[in-house]
């Protein structure tokens, strides 16, 4: 699926409130627009949609045991990997961070070296 | 927040919220906070990231502009040395030409005591001089040339030795701009593909209980139905005792 797909799925859709949708396709028609920002507007577009079939269902009576073991178990299985992806993006955004403060201090240094050389080249030294 | 999660799972379907209110809260709704929560902190901490990496870039510009002034002070310094020279060059020039005078006027008296012959020798004094002077002043700018020939050369090597600093610095930064990106991504991916999984498996538990509440009213519809036929052969049956015994 293509940002212009996604686009037209939006502007086609009823459903979607008219702020909501302006608010979308002016962030899909930025040009600099990355992948996270294309699955956040799916994820609420989704969640819009579950929200509405979890509606429907709730008026059809039909209503989870949220004590049924098998309920629980599939909940668990969700919140583990939850967890698990917060843990390693937190690890992967440590390590960025150490990195880039490496970037910083090697640049400096080698900038500083730099300047030094500069200013014993001017003094002929 | 973990902890909570962990006992509603394990003793209940709802957790009692310690906010005022005693709201209870249904593992569906904690399932979604969570997600909401986990998703909305990946995001500050990439927009934080980002942040950085600008900050980053602006304080390696900022570097990068005191580390050429140093190149450029360089060169100006050289100038500075020339100009200085050409100055020293111009007070010599100025002094000679003031000795030239002062031989000249000498000379002039001289000539009219002594005669042409000394004239003719104050004459060959001057063409030294002005020799003398031009040597001078060539010299000083030669000087001030090299200086300034040197200056550049520094200039040009200090300025490339920043820009390989600095292009290795912007392709590290970015590369890291990269990898961040990714980790948001698959962060985004991972929370949305474990929400995904357990709405699909709630979408078809919900979805077999509508079948069988279908099923089991389309039961009752038929019980009814069947109910209805019997009960209505009851009536026919009664129907053919009144007509038997002509009430």
């Amino acid at each position: 699926m293509n940002v212009e797909s996604i686009k037209k799925y939006i502007q086609d859709n009823p459903e979607i409130d008219q702020l909501k949708k302006e608010n979308y396709l002016r962030v899909l028609s930025s040009p600099d627009i990355t992948k996270a920002e294309i699955a956040e507007i799916l994820d609420e577009l989704e969640d819009a949609v579950q929200d509405k079939i979890d509606g429907v269902y709730a008026g059809a009576g039909v209503v989870l045991d949220e004590n049924d073991p098998e309920y629980k178990k599939q909940y668990q299985k969700m919140t583990d990997e939850i967890k698990a992806a917060e843990e390693e993006f937190n690890l992967a955004m440590d390590g960025i961070g150490s990195e880039m403060d490496g970037i910083e201090t090697d640049t400096s240094n080698q900038l500083d070296d730099i300047k030094l050389q500069s200013v014993r080249d001017s003094i002929g030294g | 927040m973990e902890e909570q999660e962990a006992k509603a799972i394990e003793s209940s379907q709802v957790e009692k919220s310690s906010d005022a209110g005693q709201q209870e809260r249904s593992l569906a709704e904690i399932g979604a906070a969570r997600r909401e929560s986990v998703l909305n902190s990946g995001k500050n901490m990439f927009s934080s990231l980002k942040n950085k990496f600008s900050a980053g870039k602006e304080w390696l510009a900022k570097k990068v502009s005191t580390t050429v002034d140093y190149a450029f002070a360089a060169p100006e310094a050289y100038q500075r040395g020339k100009n200085a020279v050409g100055e020293v060059a111009g007070n010599i020039k100025n002094t000679v030409g003031e000795s030239v005078e002062d031989i000249k006027s000498g000379a002039s008296e001289l000539r009219s005591e002594v005669g042409e012959e000394i004239g003719k020798g104050v004459e060959y004094v001057k063409g030294g001089v002005r020799n003398a002077k031009e040597k001078v002043v060539g010299g000083a700018k030669a000087v001030g040339e090299i200086g300034l020939g040197m200056g550049v050369a520094a200039m040009e090597g200090t300025r490339n030795k920043v820009n390989e600093v600095v292009t290795s610095a912007g392709e590290k930064y970015n590369e890291l701009k990269g990898r961040g990106q990714a980790a948001y991504e698959n962060l985004r991916g991972r929370v949305g593909g474990a929400k995904n999984k357990f709405f699909e498996f709630v979408n078809a538990v919900k979805e077999r209980q509508l079948n069988e509440r279908i099923a089991g009213q389309e039961a009752k519809m038929q019980e009814a139905q069947a109910e209805i036929r019997r009960l209505m052969q009851k009536k026919m049956e009664i129907a053919a005792l009144r007509s038997e015994y002509a009430f």
